[in-house]
């Protein structure tokens, strides 16, 4: 147990291992239920290294951050590390499942009772033929065209299995609505929300390592094979011969084997590293004329081919696309996007003068020297301000230009890099349709109003209209508290918590509640 | 048959509209829950006089998608008055659209509209599209304004807006709501269907009817149950007198406990009058009857006043005295009767609180019998009966929609007890009661029951 974290938050390495990311995942969800005030409490002891925070590289902040905060909290240690020992565990086992599975099936094709020799072809096809094949099935699909590989993966029989299974699942959800309260049809929903969530987060992650692990499996199944063989070769007496009832010459077998001898015959040649004209015409059987009268030599000298067959056919490939699928992992954890909301939370909280999430700045009015000093400290995503998008209604109803003082003051912005835009019937997404990239989004709603379905689409619309990794924040109007206050940006509790479940649903990684509730 | 008022609960998710259903029609099975969404598909609550239906309310799914509704409901306008029927169709087998289709269906089917809204919040764009469609929908309408806190700034914006698209508006807090409220309520809905009104002036008849049966039940509950109070004693026999002292106290708890369980009984069957099933009404922490029968608290809230403790004592005393004269024959001019008085007054003011004391007998053959209760307190009787009063004032206004275990109780919300405000004319429908209660006197018991029954549910109705 125990994973080696000790170089964590190592001054300028910024690479993450799966260990850290998987308890970097347990610390934040641990951190979700925290209220905002505690939450800067727990940050403030961790004391960050001023250079580090003020770098404004997110991975290497939340790695320092994750260092610190695994020191501070051994519980958020214990979950991680279990998460992890169980991935080991779960490659471990499928090792075993797969050197297990390869012992036994080679000591069975092996089977020699001194009647009938090994079948040379048999044992050939099944763990030399067979395995390349797959291999080079699996190397093709690499090779192939983007859109080739795509149409490969949705086919007919995707397609047709996701209709089953979303039959199903409608089935279920109609028939669970009857027996669900409203609280556990919530429940369930965020839980689905958070499992895309993870799954757009992590998938590739996921999928690489996957990958990786069955490779791992299938090399411990060549072994298995490979074992088989060495310890019935080494340890009893075994026969192999080849046999066929076509009218096929022993040459153009040997030119045959010679030719998948090739990887290895430089260094094991004819009669070593695979039989030789003569050994192959010694070794064909005719199950009439019984094995008695051929040499013992000849029907020995496969076997060495048959390993090295497996070997080059079977493990090498299989240890090259493991390879393949640790450095997929590697790149997949290189390229973790920390500007999502789960990040990107942790960031505002990092932020010495943050904007609060469940509450707003008691003094107001800040002083345009700290706004653009915020500025200029840089923001990621921020490079062309933010446009926030509000129904026209909402407009009529409430003074934009307070909602935009309001939320420059928010954010820390300059009034002139908050923009307010307003659409009408709920078109949300043709009014961010002309914006130029790299402008963050907000999206302002009433917080009395709890999201309904049409709300959800036209987040989705706007979703598959923007960069699927761009920042979309969900800023909620609260009731004013008086007449004279033009706008307030501090929704109640129970209505923001309809939000913050919406959100979750959602299961958008980059979509973020700005301002939770007070 | 002639087809009953139909009613469809219709709003925003979360506007509190299983509330209104459940208080509407006195039914707290309706599943009502402060997450939004609960409600995924209609259904039908009836509101009962006995067994009857008399008006059916249909609690239905918010609105999901408004802006879409209307939107296809203004393109097509060619569809005129199959509009409704044709969105329906077109939107039935859509996921999204479930939950409208699901509200406009009792629509289609003829049912009165009751939309809900919380005005202590702003209106917005949702707001006017739903108002909006149930307009289009061109039937008989209501705006039922449920606020959810006191806030009344937004108020006059709704009013506005519900005066173009509805028939009438009403205020109707459905976690407040009394009976009264609840008459008035559907006193209102006439206004907005003339076609309507026969049956819902009959309806209202039948539910007063109803409500008078349920007054009557009560009362007698309360007769009944305030009899076996009174009567109510625990004894036992000792051998020996060293055990008496702990026996006594045995005998004290068992007394309580049997008072306890007369009590339960009473609450149940009042629940069971009123409907109240689903519901464990707590009593509120700070109330009266949260308190225990015999706590200072309560004997100082509820029965007599020291007056008229004064008054029922004598009324009590008197009729040992009277009953004196009549044996000397009359000739002693009502001398012991006014001494009996006298002496009835005084036990009454002294005794107080006192619980019911043990009377130790000692028995012929040898041994003793110890006796708890009846109660010898004449303020007893009144705070018995007032607890039973208050718990059915309780109960008979209780909200259905109110799901709180736990209820708060403010000061003012729950008045003193019933005899408190007596005269002496229901003091002396009372005090005979009583004692015919303690005496046992079945024909004196029953004219006096019928009379105290009398009493007891014009103070329930009233």
């Amino acid at each position: 147990m125990g994973m080696k974290m000790r170089d964590l938050g190592k001054r300028g390495s910024a690479k993450w291992r799966l260990e850290e990311l998987i308890a970097f995942e347990c610390a934040l969800a641990k951190d979700e239920g925290q209220d905002w005030k505690s939450l800067k409490e727990q940050d403030a002891k961790t004391a960050l290294e001023a250079s580090v925070l003020e770098s404004g590289n997110r991975r290497a902040i939340a790695k320092a951050w994750l260092k610190a905060r695994l020191a501070a909290a051994p519980e958020v240690r214990l979950a991680a590390d279990s998460v992890s020992q169980s991935l080991k565990a779960a490659g471990q086992l499928l090792g075993a499942g797969g050197l297990l599975l390869g012992l036994g099936a080679a000591t069975g094709a092996l089977a020699y009772t001194g009647e009938a020799p090994i079948n040379v072809s048999a044992f050939f096809s099944l763990f030399v033929l067979l395995q390349a094949a797959l291999a080079l099935a699996l190397a093709l699909v690499f090779f192939l065209p983007r859109a080739w590989r795509e149409r490969l993966a949705f086919g007919p029989l995707y397609r047709a299995t996701r209709w089953v299974l979303e039959a199903i699942f409608s089935k279920l959800q109609t028939v669970s609505a009857r027996f669900l309260s409203g609280q556990q049809r919530q429940d369930a929903a965020e839980w689905a929300g958070a499992a895309r969530r993870a799954l757009a987060l992590h998938g590739s992650v996921a999928k690489w390592l996957a990958f990786a692990k069955i490779q791992a499996a299938s090399l411990c199944f060549n072994f298995g094979v490979l074992l088989a063989l060495l310890v019935s070769v080494v340890f009893s007496d075994r026969a192999f011969g080849w046999q066929t009832t076509l009218d096929t010459d022993a040459q153009a077998v040997s030119r045959w084997v010679e030719l998948v001898a090739t990887p290895w015959a430089a260094l094991y040649g004819e009669g070593e590293g695979y039989p030789s004209l003569q050994q192959v015409e010694g070794s064909r059987i005719v199950l009439k004329e019984g094995i008695r009268e051929l040499e013992s030599r000849d029907l020995a000298a496969w076997w060495r081919f048959l390993a090295f067959g497996v070997l080059v056919y079977g493990a090498l490939p299989r240890l090259l696309f493991y390879c393949l699928g640790k450095w997929q992992v590697a790149s997949a954890l290189a390229r973790y996007d920390f500007r999502n909301a789960a990040a990107e939370r942790l960031m505002q909280r990092l932020r010495p003068e943050a904007p609060r999430f469940d509450a707003e700045r008691v003094e107001q009015g800040a002083d345009r020297g700290a706004l653009q000093s915020a500025d200029a400290n840089g923001r990621e995503g921020l490079e062309r301000g933010i446009c926030c998008l509000c129904s026209s209604e909402l407009g009529e109803s409430f003074d934009l230009a307070a909602l935009r003082r309001g939320l420059a003051e928010r954010w820390k912005l300059s009034e002139e890099r908050v923009e307010v835009r307003t659409y009408e019937d709920g078109r949300i997404a043709e009014a961010a349709s002309d914006l130029e990239e790299g402008t963050q989004l907000a999206l302002v709603f009433e917080s009395w109003m709890p999201p309904i379905r049409e709300v959800e689409r036209q987040v989705k619309g706007l979703r598959a209209r923007v960069d699927e990794r761009s920042l979309l924040k969900v800023v909620l109007l609260g009731i004013p508290a008086s007449s004279d206050q033009a706008i307030s940006l501090r929704p109640e509790k129970q209505y923001a918590e309809a939000w913050h479940s919406f959100v979750q649903r959602m299961g958008d990684p980059y979509l973020i509640l700005d301002n939770p509730a007070v | 048959m002639k087809s009953l008022p139909r009613f469809a609960i219709i709003g925003h998710p979360n506007e509190g509209k299983s509330s209104i259903v459940a208080t509407l029609s006195q039914n707290d099975g309706v599943a009502i829950s402060p997450i939004p969404g609960e409600t995924i598909q209609q259904q039908r609550f009836d509101l009962k006089a006995g067994d009857q239906t008399i008006i059916e309310f249909v609690d239905t799914p918010g609105f999901q998608n408004p802006q879409a509704t209307l939107q296809w409901f203004r393109e097509n306008e060619a569809a005129g008055e199959e509009r409704l029927q044709r969105f329906i169709e077109s939107h039935a087998s859509d996921p999204d659209f479930h939950h409208d289709c699901e509200l406009l269906r009792p629509i289609l089917e003829g049912a009165g509209i009751l939309y809900v809204v919380d005005a202590s919040r702003p209106m917005t764009a949702v707001d006017t599209a739903e108002m909006e469609i149930l307009r289009l929908t061109a039937r008989p309408r209501m705006a039922i304004i449920n606020p959810k806190s006191n806030e009344g700034r937004f108020l006059q914006s709704w009013k506005t807006s519900f005066r173009q698209h509805f028939n009438s508006v009403r205020t109707f807090n459905a976690q407040t709501a009394r009976y009264l409220d609840r008459i008035e309520l559907l006193e209102a809905l006439k206004s907005i269907d003339q076609d309507w009104e026969p049956a819902l002036s009959q309806a209202v008849e039948l539910m007063r009817m109803d409500r008078k049966r349920c007054t009557q039940r009560a009362a007698e509950a309360i007769v009944e149950h305030l009899e076996q109070s009174l009567r109510c004693s625990c004894s036992s026999f000792l051998e020996h007198e060293s055990g008496v002292e702990l026996e006594k106290r045995r005998l004290e708890e068992a007394y309580r406990s049997k008072l306890a369980k007369i009590e339960k009984r009473f609450r149940e069957q009042i629940r069971d009058v009123y409907a109240v099933r689903k519901v464990a009404v707590e009593l509120p922490e700070n109330s009266i009857l949260a308190e225990d029968l015999f706590s200072e608290r309560a004997w100082q809230a509820l029965g007599l006043t020291q007056k008229q403790l004064a008054i029922a004592g004598a009324l009590l005393g008197a009729g040992i005295g009277v009953g004196a004269d009549l044996a000397a024959g009359g000739i002693t001019f009502g001398v012991f009767a006014s001494i009996g008085a006298a002496i009835g007054a005084g036990s009454a003011l002294w005794k107080g609180k006192d619980l019911a004391r043990a009377k130790i007998k000692q028995l012929p053959l040898g041994g003793l019998k110890v006796t708890v209760g009846p109660n010898v307190s004449e303020q007893f009787p009144f705070v018995q009966l007032d607890r039973f009063f208050l718990y059915v004032e309780f109960v008979s206004n209780w909200a259905h929609a109110r799901q709180e275990a736990q209820v708060s109780l403010g000061d003012g919300l729950e008045k003193e007890g019933l005899s408190a405000s007596w005269g002496q004319g229901e003091l002396k429908v009372a005090t005979r009661f009583v004692k015919a209660a303690k005496s046992g006197n079945a024909e004196e018991l029953e004219s006096s029951g019928k009379e105290l029954r009398a009493l007891l549910a014009k103070a329930i109705g009233e």
